[in-house]
């Protein structure tokens, strides 16, 4: 068990577990954060998304020993960035969910794609997105919305 | 009490119910919707009426707020925002005001039809729209006749608007202020339901209630469970199905800080490893530490290779029948020449909803509290309440929020649950979540079965099937099961013959058997069950037949149909409508393929505009169109077609099977089983819903059967091959 | 494994053992000194600079090495070279893109509690230095010598920058130290030690990195 300080969506904590425990877990189970989800635990769905200095990161295959003090946004906190907010509202207004385990991932990643490029292509969607897993296929409804928020969004 | 024959139920249930009205504690108004109900004969004693709550569908808040029960788990179909819908519109409540949750476990919220509180057969708005309806108008009538009493008006001289009630000399009052009055009225035994040009909110594209907390990580899952002083719990469970825990050495598991106990527990077949610590991956990682001997010498070791090979050969032989119309003598005239002969097969499919299983337990002793997001919740009620050795009625069963199941929620045997409620059993008093790994689902069974179908079809100069002869093999679902009484008749379980037997072909001289060998791999019903494979074989056959007929593959399908097939015809002739525009003008290396199906009553028909690129088929559109008879909420029917195409894919996928090899599962995760991405499903999915005034029929399943075939025979017109196999492994 | 043309694996291992004491001087000698050691030049003949870029090919062909350098717009991954799971792709850099990037899962060091490999600035190599074609066929021994001798393909590296990228580029070295998979095994490592790899980079550098001819 090591102790270690993270910064959580601009908030300071301390935990103290196993330096290989998965940041997911520390969020889940240390910090009583559930919004980001397990869904594989290998990287490969992208349920686990967070944002991590600022790069989307599957927070399931990084222990906490590699953080360090890199700041950490999880989907609780995105909504009070214009963007996230933005993204957010449109998948509200386009009913893109149904269940909505994968979406808190797929949010993650939207605004990680929008930070990164205001006004995507199709094949620069797809290409992000393309490691998100949505086993209900909401995805149609996630290409819309991404558009529609990107349209929104001031140059 | 009055019977009420609830429109349009295949079994014609006589059931008597009434509104049990109340005031509840905090003022408002709790109605309750009793149902006495013929259970199914294997599920015993009649049910008892119940005291509220827990019993209630719809609560008028004092502030106006309304609540209202669902009595079905939301695991993405749209059933916590359209159920409500249903309610909210015969009562004219402000749908802004309405709030949604999901029922307990109870009696009274049982499936009218199936009598067990589930989700899952595309049922729910099939089986509870009349039901709600009923529950919104009485509570609608009951508000107007306190109203009018108050008034001293006649009820009829009122009206009903967005929670209001309004007299016929401008007077006015909210729900919220007659709930208490409303509650002493007595409940109507007939109540007049309203006409479909009445309907504010059904038929309507009503958002979702419960998209917000999915958005901006608030909403709360099975898995998300956290209680005061609660463990979590994982399973080793044995590597070939049915093992035993024969020794095992658990010191270095133990050393881990956190670890609370390691013991042996049952299953439903076999034993495992239970793990329990204070959180998940303390547990996760002493149970990578167990080493444990098993004895799985007196179990099947099942192989893919084999079990293909042994499928094939019965194939060869006639099954049990299922259906056998006209002559069967009539294949023996048809020359070779005029004969399909094809061979198909399919592999295990593992449903492997987002959220890995999980289930809460804290056993008291004399009493027990269960949080799942289980499509199940009676029977598993009754499954944890016998591991307990308690009564289900000591069992309170609280329905989370799921993400996704498939199928894959709803299992007789109740396995997941037997296992929580054997840990649970030894920490008294303290509450344990029992936690899937990925792996723990990608290997731990209860898959859609391995099939071969072999078909025989002799065709006329018209090229039209003039014989039929069709061999099932696959393992049987529902055999061991309290559905096999229902569901298997003739020693032919008709969910593995759902789509073929059954077909809205008219085809003559038509034979089709099955066998259900047994063979040591659990089985379970995955979204849409045997259409899955059904639904590929015929429409990939008929779409043969049509270009050997060199016939138009919409217009062989219409020919092919028997008149009485309506559903089929009408979303044929949409699909005609909306799609052959650019169907006619599709690029050079792309294709068009059509497939239509029907299953839980309702028809479904698509085409899809397809290429090659990277060596995989590229869906680039799929048209659909779907009679679901009466279309409650178009929003939500829509995101099942486009989701229900998307789901359908995983067939297609080059890693989308379950293999095993000397009894093991070959697959770990996602790398090994790979269902689609977004890359994987059609690009654009435009969804036509067909008018309709029939009692509405499910849209959950219905659309998975046909994007297989579709694309395939897309696929068949740019390589000029058959693909028989599932998954597409190469092109 | 594939690995091209390689000498048969005795005779090289037979080669490093004799060399490996040379070697193991030198570099005791530079960490007494504790400076760039510029070693005399022997007489090391194109035969034997040949039979080291041998030993090198055979490192760079390995799945550790190979598996991030694609002719494709994917990375590899596994001993079976199969496409890198959920559609991970090249991105504009190599580095793959918005919301996919490689570090969105490699962090700087091996995660072997989550079977995650790792090393600093994970990335694809450029198509430049593509060491296997589109259909995923490891090139041959002279295809390889000679992309990574051409300077205008490999970064302006000449044969004493080449040995600098052997020996402290972090992905290179990541090679021989990959950590372990999600089921707690080891990592396959190359045929060479990381010393052996340097070492037999060195032996071909001072022989003028020579190439074998093409066939």
């Amino acid at each position: 068990m090591e102790t270690y300080k993270i910064n959580v969506n601009g908030v300071s904590k301390q935990v103290t577990v196993d330096p290989g425990t998965p940041l997911l877990w520390v969020l889940r189970e240390e910090l009583k954060m559930t919004g980001t989800k397990y869904g594989c635990g290998i990287g490969a769905c992208g349920a686990c998304t967070v944002h991590l200095d600022g790069v989307a990161t599957r927070s399931c295959v990084v222990p906490i020993s590699l953080v360090g003090n890199r700041p950490v946004v999880t989907i609780e906190a995105i909504a009070t960035d214009p963007l996230g907010r933005t993204v957010q509202d449109e998948w509200v207004s386009l009913d893109v969910v149904q269940c909505g385990y994968c979406q808190s991932g797929q949010i993650m990643s939207a605004v990680a794609l929008l930070k990164s490029i205001p006004k995507p292509t199709d094949t620069e969607i797809e290409e992000s997105m393309g490691g998100n897993l949505c086993r209900c296929a909401t995805y149609l409804r996630i290409r819309e919305a991404i558009k529609s928020a990107s349209q929104q969004l001031k140059r | 009490m009055r019977d009420i024959h609830t429109t349009g139920n295949v079994l014609n249930l006589t059931r008597r119910s009434f509104l049990r009205v109340s005031a509840s504690a905090a003022g408002g108004l709790l109605v309750s919707l009793h149902l006495d109900l013929p259970l199914a004969a294997q599920e015993g004693a009649q049910p008892k009426p119940k005291a509220y709550p827990p019993d209630a569908f719809v609560q008028i808040k004092p502030d106006g707020k309304i609540l209202i029960t669902v009595n079905r788990l939301e695991f993405g179909q749209g059933v916590y925002t359209s159920l409500p819908m249903i309610l909210a519109d015969e009562m004219d409540a402000d749908w802004s005001h309405v709030m949604a949750e999901l029922a307990p476990a109870a009696d009274v919220y049982k499936d009218p039809l199936y009598g067990i509180q589930m989700v899952g057969g595309s049922g729910s708005i099939a089986h509870s729209f009349q039901q709600y309806r009923e529950v919104g108008a009485k509570t609608r009538a009951m508000l107007v006749a306190a109203a009018a009493g108050q008034w001293k008006v006649a009820p009829d001289q009122c009206r009903t608007e967005a929670s209001v009630v309004h007299g016929p000399s401008g007077q006015s009052a909210q729900y919220a202020e007659l709930a208490q009055a409303a509650a002493r009225q007595p409940v109507p035994a007939t109540v007049q339901l309203k006409t479909p040009s009445q309907f504010r909110l059904v038929g309507k594209p009503v958002r979702r209630l419960d998209s917000r907390p999915k958005c901006d990580g608030s909403i709360k899952f099975g898995l998300d469970l956290d209680l005061p002083g609660m463990k979590t719990a994982v399973v080793a469970r044995p590597p070939v199905f049915g093992g035993r825990v024969k020794t095992f050495d658990d010191k270095a598991a133990r050393s881990i800080e956190g670890v609370r106990e390691v013991f042996e527990i049952p299953l439903v077949r076999g034993t495992a490893m239970a793990v329990v610590a204070d959180k998940f991956w303390t547990a996760k990682q002493a149970r990578d530490r167990l080493k444990i001997d098993w004895d799985v010498s007196a179990v099947e070791h099942v192989g893919t290779e084999e079990l293909s090979a042994k499928y094939k050969e019965l194939a060869r032989t006639p099954g049990n029948i299922a259906v056998n119309r006209g002559d069967q003598k009539a294949m023996d005239a048809v020359s070779p020449a005029n004969q399909i002969v094809a061979e198909y097969e399919f592999p295990y499919l593992a449903h492997a909803p987002m959220e890995p299983l999980n289930t809460t337990i804290r056993f008291d002793g004399d009493r027990a509290e269960v949080w799942a997001g289980s499509q199940f919740q009676t029977v598993d009620q009754m499954a944890i309440a016998e591991v307990l050795g308690l009564k289900p009625e000591q069992v309170t069963f609280h329905t989370e929020m799921a993400g996704g199941g498939f199928g894959r929620r709803a299992v007789p045997d109740s396995h997941v649950q037997r296992e929580a409620a054997a840990i649970a059993k030894r920490f008294r008093g303290t509450p344990v979540k029992l936690v899937w790994t990925r792996e723990d689902d990608v290997q731990g069974g209860y898959y859609r079965p391995m099939h071969v179908h072999r078909v025989q079809i002799g065709i006329d100069h018209g090229g039209m099937p003039i014989a039929w002869r069709h061999v099932i093999v696959g393992q049987s679902i529902v055999t061991g099961t309290p559905f096999a009484a229902l569901l298997i008749k003739n020693g032919v379980d008709e969910t593995a013959v759902e789509g073929s037997a059954d077909t809205h072909y008219k085809i003559p001289n038509f034979h089709v058997s099955a066998h259900h060998p047994t063979v040591n791999v659990p089985v379970l019903w995955w979204r849409s069950v045997g259409h899955t494979h059904s639904g590929f074989v015929m429409e990939t056959l008929v779409d043969e037949l049509a270009t050997r007929a060199k016939m138009d593959p919409i217009a062989y399908r219409l020919k092919l149909l028997s008149p009485d097939a309506k559903k089929l015809r009408a979303c044929l002739a949409l699909l005609e409508q909306k799609s052959a525009t650019w169907r006619k003008s599709v690029p050079r290396n792309h294709a068009v393929g059509i497939a239509c199906h029907e299953s839980f009553e309702t028809g479904v028909a698509c085409a899809v505009e397809v290429s090659i690129e990277d060596q995989r088929p590229r869906i680039h559109r799929a048209t659909i169109a779907v009679d679901p008879g009466v279309a409650v909420n178009p929003l939500t029917i829509e995101s099942q077609m486009q989701g229900g195409l998307g789901f359908g894919v995983t067939q297609l996928m080059a890693k989308g099977a379950i293999t095993l090899k000397n009894g093991r599962v070959e697959q770990r995760n996602f790398d090994g089983y790979t269902p689609p991405y977004i890359k994987d499903v059609p690009v654009a999915v435009d969804v036509h819903i067909v008018p309709g005034t029939e009692k509405p029929s499910g849209c959950g399943e219905p659309p998975v059967p046909v994007i297989a075939p579709a694309v395939v025979n897309a696929l068949a017109k740019l390589t000029g091959k058959r693909y028989r196999s599932l998954p597409l492994v190469s092109l | 494994m594939m690995l091209g043309h390689v000498a048969p694996s005795g005779a090289t291992r037979k080669f490093s053992t004799m060399r490996y004491c040379k070697i193991a001087l030198l570099f005791a000698l530079v960490a007494l000194t504790g400076c760039t050691y510029n070693p005399p030049k022997m007489a090391t003949t194109r035969a034997d600079g040949l039979a080291a870029w041998q030993q090198v090919y055979s490192v760079l062909t390995h799945p550790r090495c190979i598996n991030c350098h694609t002719a494709t717009n994917y990375p590899q991954q596994g001993d079976d070279r199969h496409r890198h799971f959920a559609n991970v792709v090249r991105g504009p850099e190599g580095k793959g893109v918005p919301a996919l990037q490689c570090v969105t899962c490699h962090q700087d060091a091996n995660a072997d509690s989550t079977g995650l490999p790792g090393a600093h600035d994970w990335h694809l190599a450029p198509l430049s230095m593509k060491w296997q074609d589109l259909n995923d066929k490891v090139l041959s021994s002279a295809e390889i010598c000679g992309a990574i001798t051409d300077r205008s393909k490999n970064n302006n590296r000449d044969g004493a920058a080449l040995l600098k990228h052997h020996t402290e580029e972090p992905l290179a070295l990541w090679a021989f130290q990959p950590g372990r998979r999600i089921d707690g095994s080891m990592r396959t490592l190359p045929p060479l030690t990381r010393e052996e790899f340097v070492a037999a980079t060195r032996k071909w550098v001072e022989a003028g990195t020579p190439c074998p001819q093409t066939h």
